[in-house]
């Protein structure tokens, strides 16, 4: 439990530092911004309390902030996913129900599963957070070409790093 | 009031959501003024730290470019030497010191941490109020304008980059004087906009903006960019003009930050003037 519990703080720190040392230096014509850190709360166990979720995702989202001088934006966006999670993995559950011991990746639920999954969450925080960050500006087809094409990109980028880093069969 | 509690027990997901949710909106709308002072910005000292310690890394990647640039300035400076001038003249004049009064000083800065790709772009300098950096001083490097120190810790500044739909920028057109305000679009960034142009203004593409040094915070006749377009809007006084930036953005590395020894005397003087309206 406790191996567990550090396993998951020493993900959350090299998310955040992927995301702001490299991701965020990215830069397709200044269109494209992949965020790879929403797959911390994507991978986080089922049995995840909610609270305990709302709590983990405004800390992942406020660390992103302090470093990109965004305050509130990127924890806005992150409690929204974390919010919407519970219900998404309700409406994708299979038939008899999560499994216990099981964990939301590709081993346990196939591909096909994973990529659903993911692709909701991930289209939900972006663009939530392309909208709220051109919140002033009226470019609405700018905005939703910014938001889909970079949630190409982050469901990309979820997946080779799940394909990288996390066991498959 | 048991059943009170019984409520906030079988909804607290929800009230948890917006509870938290709310609290990162106020947290949005207090950071999106201006010119405040936040306590999580990039020149907090531990994000501060991991980006300089970043960067020592990364800018040797950039060392040949930064070299160019650094060697085209000193090549610059050579030649308004003294010693790169031949005398025409055989009479001598004194030029006295209390003519002139020193009004701007050039600190030179690191990047540390730079984007270009968000509606409202900053960037963190290595230099702080240990250095004598303090708010609303202007930011330039060798081609441009760069922008405008937004906040300070000890040891970083935060700058406010002219890619940040927040800052505009008073800037003149070289040729002719006529001035407006520059801002950016958040579409390229390559590119800005420069509003308050009046329609009688006659245009070519080309022109030369540079800075007006109208406001206390830049000097007068830094780069701007080139105009790439303009055109009359409909039903409108003033042209809407698209401006080519000079500044690479994109691979900043070192900038130098001007001190405008005067800025506080203009700006009370001028302070005075509104008042007494």
């Amino acid at each position: 439990m406790i191996s567990l519990f550090f396993q998951y703080v020493g993900r959350f720190i090299l998310f955040v530092l992927v995301q702001v040392l490299i991701l965020n230096n990215i830069q397709f014509s200044g269109l494209i911004n992949p965020y790879l850190y929403i797959m911390f709360i994507i991978i986080l166990p089922f049995e995840t309390p909610n609270w305990l979720l709302l709590f983990t995702a405004f800390a992942l989202g406020i660390s992103i902030d302090s470093f990109t001088n965004t305050l509130g934006m990127h924890t806005s966006a992150a409690v929204f996913i974390a919010f919407i999670r519970p219900y998404v993995l309700k409406i994708m559950a299979p038939r008899e129900g999560y499994d216990t011991g099981t964990l939301p990746r590709i081993k346990f639920y196939g591909l096909q599963w994973f990529i659903r999954y993911s692709v909701i969450i991930t289209v939900a925080h972006h663009f939530f957070l392309f909208y709220l960050e051109v919140f002033r500006l009226s470019d609405f087809f700018l905005t939703f070409s910014r938001a889909f094409l970079s949630s190409i990109f982050t469901m990309i980028l979820i997946l080779i790093t799940h394909y990288l880093f996390f066991k498959t069969k | 009031m048991i059943s009170l509690f019984r409520f906030i027990l079988k909804h607290h997901f929800i009230l948890l959501f917006v509870v938290l949710e709310i609290f990162s909106f106020l947290l949005l709308v207090q950071n999106n003024n201006y010119h405040n002072y936040s306590i999580i910005t990039s020149s907090n000292q531990i994000t501060g730290n991991i980006y300089s310690a970043y960067n020592s890394v990364s800018q040797y990647f950039s060392l040949k470019q930064t070299n160019d640039v650094l060697a085209q300035e000193n090549a610059n400076y050579k030649s308004m030497n003294i010693e790169s001038f031949v005398t025409y003249s055989d009479t001598f004049r004194l030029y006295q010191d209390s003519v002139r009064q020193q009004k701007y000083i050039y600190i030179p800065a690191q990047v540390i941490n730079n984007s270009v790709n968000k509606q409202d772009n900053y960037l963190t300098l290595n230099k702080g109020a240990k250095h004598g950096i303090t708010t609303d001083m202007a930011v330039i490097n060798s081609e441009g304008v760069v922008g405008v120190i937004k906040s300070v810790s000890d040891n970083f500044a935060t700058v406010i980059s002219e890619l940040n739909s927040n800052l505009k920028v008073s800037t003149r057109i070289k040729r002719n004087n006529f001035f407006g305000s520059l801002r950016w679009d958040g579409r390229s960034p390559k590119h800005a906009k420069l509003n308050d142009i009046p329609i009688h203004v006659k245009l070519t593409k080309g022109d030369t903006l540079v800075t007006s040094g109208y406001s206390t915070i830049f000097p007068s006749g830094i780069m701007v960019g080139y105009i790439s377009d303009f055109e009359q809007s409909e039903g409108s006084n003033f042209y809407d003009i698209e401006v080519d930036l000079v500044t690479e953005f994109q691979n900043l590395s070192k900038v130098y930050i001007v001190k405008n020894l005067l800025q506080n005397e203009q700006n009370e003087l001028e302070n005075k003037v509104n008042n007494n309206d």
